[in-house]
């Protein structure tokens, strides 16, 4: 799909639940000149209630659990989760700790998954976009 | 007097972007009074899974402790475990372990250099800086596949070669900073409303940093000599002659204060620019590795015994690992794990005394904290409790910002929309 | 700084209470080579100020970590100082080994003496169960405040609960073709 072809500015949440910042800053490198979301109208914003997207990044460690959860109630409806990273998808190296409670997918609902460690900022717009794609099509109530 | 729990996000940050940390503030007015910082929340039990594999898993979980300072965790990791099991390295690993080092530097003082300037409230000089990051960035993937987490030291060399068809390539983008390090420079310590809300802010006496053993360029920017290249030479810094910088090589008369830290990264990353240089023409050929087969290296390191501690000198500072091999085990027996921010956290806490509350994210960013690093955080006190959030501080020190440079300053931030 | 001159220093210092001490050398570099000298030694937790002070007034020191590892009956702590910082080629590792029985785990704390060390003892308590008289904070630091377990103790059953187990995706996610 054609990126201009988007009805609404898309505002972006970000979630770090322990994540190595590989990701995290592969998602503001996404941000500045030279990949430039910015220009589509993808935003990063200060608060959940205000996101369509949230973005995840890294394993879950015992003490974000509870907070990705609250932080995953507050978005308003409709709402897609992009989960960025191999941690997050499937632990990644991160397995069998004792501090590490899972991939993101066993705490809230997952819609679109972007692997890599740590993807590539293009990876990573592509994954927001299929998530928009899905949102616009909950929105006009077809199928998903 | 009432307290007040900030819970604040540092890291490469932008609004949305939290790394988890929480501080909690006793303030009078406007002034901090006591702070308590709590870590925790980043903390994965690193040391505690490297524990139960084998040594080249290991490797692949130092990598990824942090995505900043990638190589440094593996640089002193392979170091230990070389000294512990008595293993060579042929002299062309050690320069390609050197000018990865090296390029990682420059990309992580530059991105250090856009959250500063995000942080006082001046998004473009972020966004210039990051652009200008991509040229770095450009050629670690260049050499060797990938942007972040590039897998380059392996126990007894490195994986990849540098190709002589690669060289010019390098040499053209130690030209490209060297053209525009007078205008970095220019931009972040030449301007008014940098140097003003940047003197005297955050300061970290030399007693003070050597008491509480802070490290890198914190340590540095208060006037200690302390760089690991310098003191305790590995690897080739020793040949290379590596000198730790303080403010006064850019003859400034050294206060401890968040300016001198910039002006500490910025001159390092010229310093490293040479590094870089200086490597590729003393770089002899040979061998990249001495054990090139990955499973005759852990037969090996299965029947080492002993134990080995490495150090480095990572964009932060200090990395130090140790490690204890058994005989028949190939799991390390003990792997401890310190990174630089672990050392300087305890500098907060004079940094923070009798400063302003918009005061409070430049001068926690200033030790260029890398929590995931560190944790392997939550806390209260008492009085009143209110919680802010990290966009209402950033709202505070930019417009501290802006009543300092008096005239209208184009800030741009990403929650305007909420006024 | 010489390796040799620290090693003395500790040896009139402690007298007998410094045992197993010895000094390990490598070289490093490609076109001039040096030798890197690092002092190892066995102390007694009585003796453990003495030591620091010791280190203390031969040179600008620093505490870089301890690291502990439980052996059974004992927990055993290493303590990796650095002397000798801001000098070429100056700085010498210093490793002090220190064994404490699991019954009376009581360390004296470097407050006074060297108060950088304040986060590695805090991550001790948590981590390993070593008290330290004197340290004026000893709450958690990295694990979560109700976390009573010692992860790095090999003889706690209850830390199995917390680990997490690989996920089997076939199990969870079923025969799936992709």
């Amino acid at each position: 799909m054609k990126l201009s072809s988007f009805k609404r500015a898309l505002w972006v949440f970000h979630v770090p639940t322990g994540s190595c910042n590989g990701c995290d800053i592969e998602i503001v490198a996404a941000l500045t000149p030279r990949y430039d979301v910015e220009r589509f109208g993808i935003r990063l914003v200060g608060t959940p209630r205000h996101a369509d997207v949230l973005l995840v990044t890294g394993a879950v460690t015992r003490s974000m659990a509870e907070r990705l959860r609250r932080i995953y109630e507050q978005t308003p409806d409709p709402k897609a989760v992009v989960v960025v990273g191999s941690c997050g998808s499937t632990s990644g190296v991160f397995y069998e700790s004792y501090n590490i409670v899972g991939p993101v997918d066993e705490i809230i609902p997952v819609d679109v998954y972007v692997p890599g460690c740590p993807p590539r900022p293009e990876a990573i717009i592509d994954g927001v976009v299929k998530a928009v794609a899905k949102l616009e099509k909950m929105e006009a109530g077809e199928p998903v | 007097m009432e307290s007040k729990t900030f819970e604040i996000p540092i890291g490469p940050v932008h609004p949305a972007l939290k790394e988890q940390i929480r501080f909690t503030f006793q303030v009078e007015g406007e002034r901090i009074v006591g702070v308590d910082i709590k870590p925790g929340f980043a903390h994965r039990g690193i040391e505690f899974m490297g524990m139960h594999r084998n040594l080249v898993q290991v490797l692949y979980l130092a990598e990824r402790i942090c995505g900043i300072c990638s190589i440094s965790h593996p640089i002193a990791l392979i170091q230990a475990v070389e000294n512990a099991a008595g293993i060579e390295v042929p002299p062309r690993a050690q320069y390609i372990r050197v000018i990865v080092a090296e390029l990682e530097r420059i990309h992580s003082h530059l991105l250090w250099a856009g959250v500063a300037a995000h942080e006082l409230g001046f998004d473009t000089l972020l966004h210039l800086t990051w652009k200008v990051r991509e040229k770095v960035l450009d050629i670690l993937e260049e050499l060797t596949g990938n942007r972040v987490n590039y897998a380059i030291p392996i126990y007894g060399g490195v994986r990849r070669d540098i190709a002589a068809e690669q060289y010019p390539r390098v040499q053209d983008m130690i030209r490209y900073y060297r053209g525009l390090f007078e205008e970095l420079c220019d931009r972040f310590l030449n301007d008014a409303s940098v140097e003003a809300r940047t003197r005297d802010v955050g300061v970290l006496e030399p007693e003070e940093a050597e008491e509480l053993c802070a490290v890198g360029p914190t340590a540095r920017a208060s006037g200690l000599r302390k760089d690991v290249r310098q003191d305790w030479p590995y690897l080739v810094y020793g040949d290379l002659g590596v000198k730790a910088i303080t403010p006064e090589d850019y003859g400034l008369e050294t206060r401890g204060d968040v300016y001198d830290r910039i002006v500490v990264r910025l001159l390092e990353v010229g310093q490293s620019l040479s590094i870089i240089e200086r490597c590729l023409e003393e770089m002899p050929e040979g061998e990249i590795t001495s054990i090139p087969k990955i499973p005759a290296l852990l037969a090996q390191l299965k029947k080492a015994e002993g134990e080995g501690i490495g150090r480095h000198e990572a964009p932060r500072g200090e990395v130090i690992h140790y490690v204890r091999l058994e005989a028949g085990v190939e799991a390390p027996v003990v792997w401890k794990v310190k990174a630089p921010t672990y050392s300087n956290l305890l500098s907060w806490y004079p940094m923070f005394e009798d400063q302003e509350i918009a005061d409070i994210p430049i001068v926690a960013a200033s030790i260029d904290p890398c929590i995931c690093c560190m944790d392997r955080v939550h806390l209260v006190r008492g009085g009143r409790k209110e919680l802010v959030w990290k966009e209402e501080l950033l709202k505070l020190s930019w417009e501290k910002t802006k009543r300092i440079a008096g005239h209208g300053l184009r800030i741009t931030g990403a929650n305007d929309e909420r006024a | 700084m010489k390796a040799k001159d620290i090693l003395t220093a500790l040896e009139e210092a402690l007298a007998d209470r410094l045992r197993d001490s010895e000094i390990r050398t490598r070289t490093v570099g490609v076109r001039s080579p040096r030798t890197i000298e690092e002092v190892w030694g066995r102390i007694d937790r009585e003796v453990l100020l003495k030591a620091v002070q010791t280190l203390k007034d031969l040179g600008p020191l620093h505490i870089s970590i301890i690291s502990g590892r439980d052996l059974g009956e004992e927990i055993e702590l290493l303590y990796h100082f650095t002397v000798g910082f801001g000098t070429e080629d100056g700085e010498v590792l210093v490793t002090l080994r220190l064994t404490v029985p699991k019954s009376d785990p009581v360390v004296p704390s470097l407050r006074g003496v060297l108060p950088g060390a304040q986060t590695t003892e805090r991550e001790k308590i948590e981590f390993l169960g070593v008290e330290f008289s004197g340290i004026p904070d000893s709450r958690h630091l990295f694990l979560p405040e109700d976390m009573e377990v010692h992860p790095w103790r090999v003889d706690e059953p209850e830390l199995e609960k917390f680990v997490k187990r690989k996920v089997k995706w076939e199990e969870r996610d079923g025969e799936q073709n992709l």
